[in-house]
């Protein structure tokens, strides 16, 4: 049986057309215009037991309305969605204990009371018994750390400590799946890679099914073995992290810094987006003592054009930077 | 723990939580107790100037104004949530509402607490003092007390549910702020006073269609009044449980449009 | 001019609104309607002195339009900016804040006047029979007394908005002044049937200026002379709001911004 099942999935809102002009107001008013906007259209995917999968599209595309009515917080317009068999809709108070949900933007924790609070709640909401709920806080404390800031109340925890409570509030039944839509936002890199440990550990160590979505391409290269694009509301592609990065191709930007000066070879001295002949790349950015190029690592690797950098000048510095996320989104439609 | 018992917990924890700010606590009590003092104030400036108002005594009136308030306030304390719905559907706090294994509108009234205490202690003030006037002066019999009791509770219930039903119609409007203006605040002035001095259609609307005139007119008319028979109290339960499963059928059906926000 | 740019970006904000502003003033014609109906009905078994039931009911519709004219949004919605740190750039503007609070809220009461005053003028006129003076003083005297009872109103809502940087609380000021408004104002009956001790915390109260002193004057029960009182208050008001400012310059300074 599949964890998670959408079945041509859609959701439409419907907006009233607001009017122009002269008493917009009054007309918007009696207006009985409505616009239809297609939020999901006809999303088909699966997730089986364990996977971890990274669900990403740029803004607007759909990830939040998707993600909703997963959870039973919206009733698709057409179509179906299954958790371990169950609709959230017609089930929602089923399908809730069999899933953990975390939304990076807000907190299911009580805000005004120490950590420890919220989990005597969350137990007795989800009619844990006590040795069942120490039990969970013991496997959770081994993942998570939540020791150390126990007793502090919510609103004085740190982005990255208030997000291992959250985490932790979600798994506190023992869900079979998590859905974490935007966990690292607004993070520092520290917090990031410490999340991301957590994660990786719930998948890897304890089954848990991932789905997750984010705008952060590290997040998806370091966590996900698979990941789901959707944009304008449908899914454009669905496969392997390794696939989609062939797909895609690699664009890197390698900056190199010179101790002194450097010499371009004939050729590519036109800078701004030259070609280099038989180089593999070509030159983005020159500065006094510093070159970008950019390449893509699938064709080319950072080594050989390193290799060609080296023979240019004395190098001081070497950085390689990753490619932006939403650049990836536009260059896959 | 059943679902009474963690309502119960959920509720405590509200408090908990509000109790962190204590100044805040205390002026908030202290203000809420002037501003109901206060506007008690105009309705007792008028009944002094004019006393009787058709053919109902300062002390009829000072019953309907008791019950009426009574209800008011119990209303507010358990479904502040209710009363206050627009930010839920504005900030997506329903969205993490819904993720609790609870049944909806229990987990919704449970997220909210607002402390009535002075409030209550004032209109039940007045709703006792007139009471037992009407007990010493020989208006009333020792039936007024159980009779009273039970007009609170549907009182209570047609408040809850008429709250309710102006909160679900934000599931398709989502600001429901200046309508509750209207279902609430409106009806609750009107009630103050006895419904006969209203035109036909007023009193047709509060009785028919937000029957804010069953929480103390009708049953007043028999317990204060005697004027009516005992059925006003049957028909005054039968309104209550009305309004109750039609306002929660409204609930059901606006849960299914929830649109969210960030959409 | 500034204030007229901060006027006019509210009073185009407010537009955006507009459904539930219909349900708003439909809310305030019924209110409107089941004070009136009080009042025939106390009126049907009793003489209302100098008044009359006519003129009473004249008195309650019109107060319940110029509700709109002197009715401002909770603290100039200074503690939304309080809460969230929006105040601190504010004060760095060259333009004083109770200028630029008061200026945007008079956007707010102009929107107000036009699409609530304006409709219950109109069906009040027709349905109650609200007597329209035919002299231009009357409507003078009576635009004036509007005026100053904005002003008041916008310097009173200054002043709660104010101590939304010492308490989180403030809203239930606002509330309080609602209420002690309706009382006081003369909202819900004229000043003179008051009890003495009432009617005079209520003639030296700035409240009259909101409902009792406009009506009369609209109902030619009045001259301007009872503009005096009100013009003091003006006055005393404008000096508290200086100097809350100036307080609240002091505590935002310490709190660092």
């Amino acid at each position: 049986m599949y964890m998670l099942e959408a079945i041509g999935l859609e959701k439409t809102f419907v907006t009233s057309v607001p009017r122009a002009g002269r008493f917009k107001a009054v007309r918007t008013l009696f207006s009985r215009e409505k616009r239809a906007v297609t939020a999901v259209k006809a999303l088909d995917f699966r997730v089986a037991p364990g996977e971890f999968v990274g669900f990403i599209g740029p803004n607007g595309a759909g990830k939040s309305t998707t993600i909703k009515m997963l959870c039973g917080i919206l009733h698709p317009s057409a179509g179906e969605v299954r958790v371990a068999g169950h609709s959230p809709q017609r089930d929602r108070r089923k399908v809730v204990r069999k899933i953990g949900v975390v939304f990076g933007q807000r907190t299911q924790l009580w805000w005004d009371l120490p950590l420890k609070d919220s989990f005597d709640i969350l137990a007795a909401m989800f009619r844990l018994s006590p040795a069942e709920k120490e039990r969970q806080l013991v496997r959770l404390e081994e993942v998570l750390r939540l020791r150390e800031f126990w007793d502090t109340p919510v609103r004085k925890l740190s982005l990255g400590q208030r997000m291992r409570g959250d985490l932790a509030a979600a798994l506190l039944h023992d869900p079979e799946m998590l859905v974490l839509d935007e966990p690292t936002i607004g993070m520092d890199v520290t917090a990031k890679r410490q999340i991301r440990t957590h994660l990786k550990l719930l998948n890897e160590a304890y089954g848990k099914t991932i789905l997750l979505t984010t705008h952060d391409m590290d997040d998806i290269e370091q966590l996900c073995q698979r990941v789901i694009v959707i944009s304008r509301g449908e899914r454009i592609y669905d496969g392997e992290i390794g696939q989609l990065r062939e797909r895609i191709g690699l664009p890197t930007v390698i900056r190199v810094a010179y101790r002194g000066d450097y010499r371009i070879p004939a050729g590519a001295e036109a800078g701004g987006g030259a070609d280099v002949p038989d180089g593999g790349f070509r030159i983005v950015e020159r500065r006094e003592r510093e070159v970008a190029v950019g390449c893509n690592r699938s064709e080319t690797g950072v080594m050989d054009v390193l290799r060609q950098l080296s023979q240019w000048g004395e190098v001081d510095d070497v950085r390689v930077e990753e490619p932006d996320f939403e650049d990836i989104i536009h260059r896959i439609y | 723990m059943n679902w009474l018992g963690i309502s119960v917990m959920l509720y405590k924890i509200n408090v908990r939580a509000g109790m962190q700010y204590r100044l805040n606590f205390i002026l908030s009590t202290l203000l809420a107790a002037l501003v109901t003092v206060s506007e008690f104030l105009g309705l007792v400036v008028l009944l002094s100037v004019f006393g009787a108002i058709q053919g109902w005594s300062v002390w009829e009136i000072g019953y309907l104004y008791g019950v009426l308030m009574t209800a008011k306030f119990l209303y507010r304390a358990f479904g502040s949530a209710i009363n206050n719905f627009e930010p839920y559907l504005v900030n997506g706090t329903l969205d993490q509402l819904l993720l609790r294994p609870m049944p909806l509108l229990l987990a919704v009234l449970t997220s909210r607490t607002r402390m009535v205490g002075g409030e209550l202690l004032q209109s039940l003030t007045v709703l006792g003092a007139c009471v037992a006037r009407l007990l010493v002066h020989g208006d009333a019999s020792w039936w007024i007390v159980p009779e009273t009791l039970l007009i609170i509770c549907t009182g209570t219930v047609i408040m809850f549910a008429v709250g309710l039903a102006t909160a679900a119609c934000g599931f398709w409007i989502t600001r429901t702020e200046d309508l509750s203006v209207l279902t609430d605040n409106a009806t609750t002035t009107a009630c103050q006073l006895p419904l006969s001095l209203f035109p036909e259609w007023l009193r047709t609307l509060l009785l028919a269609v937000i029957p804010f005139g069953f929480i103390n007119y009708v049953p007043a008319m028999f317990i204060v009044r005697g004027e009516w028979g005992v059925w006003t109290l049957a028909a005054t339960a039968a309104v209550a449980a009305a309004a109750l499963l039609i306002a929660l059928g409204v609930w059901k059906i606006g849960v299914t449009k929830y649109q969210s926000t960030g959409t | 001019m500034v204030i007229w740019v901060l006027a006019r970006s509210m009073y185009e904000s407010r537009l955006q609104y507009s459904a539930s502003h219909a349900v708003r003033t439909v809310a305030s014609i019924i209110f409107g309607l089941i004070y009136v109906s009080i009042w025939q009905g106390i009126g049907a078994e009793r003489e209302l002195g100098s008044y009359g039931t006519v003129g009473m009911v004249s008195y309650i519709a019109f107060n319940q339009v110029i509700l709109w004219v002197t009715f401002t949004s909770h603290g100039l919605g200074l503690e939304e900016r309080v809460r969230t740190g929006q105040i601190a750039l504010d004060l760095v503007r060259p333009l004083h804040l109770f200028v630029f609070a008061a200026s945007r809220e008079a956007g707010s009461i102009a929107y107000n006047a036009l699409f609530t005053a304006l409709p219950l003028y109109a069906v009040y006129a027709v349905s109650f029979g609200l007597p329209i003076p035919r002299e231009l003083s009357v409507w003078a005297y009576t635009a004036a007394a509007l005026a100053m009872g904005a002003y008041t109103a916008l310097c009173i809502g200054y002043a709660i908005g104010v101590t939304a940087l010492w308490t989180v609380e403030s809203r239930w000021f606002s509330l309080l002044n609602y209420s002690v408004n309706f009382t006081l104002s003369g909202f819900l009956m004229p000043l003179d049937w008051m009890p003495g001790w009432l009617q005079t915390i209520a003639r030296v109260s700035p409240y009259p200026i909101f409902n009792y002193v406009p009506t009369q004057i609209y109902l030619g029960k009045a001259g301007p002379s009872s503009l005096l009182v009100p013009l003091v208050w003006c006055l005393l008001l404008t000096l508290l709001c200086i100097a809350a400012s100036a307080a609240v310059r002091r505590k935002v300074e310490v709190q660092g911004g």
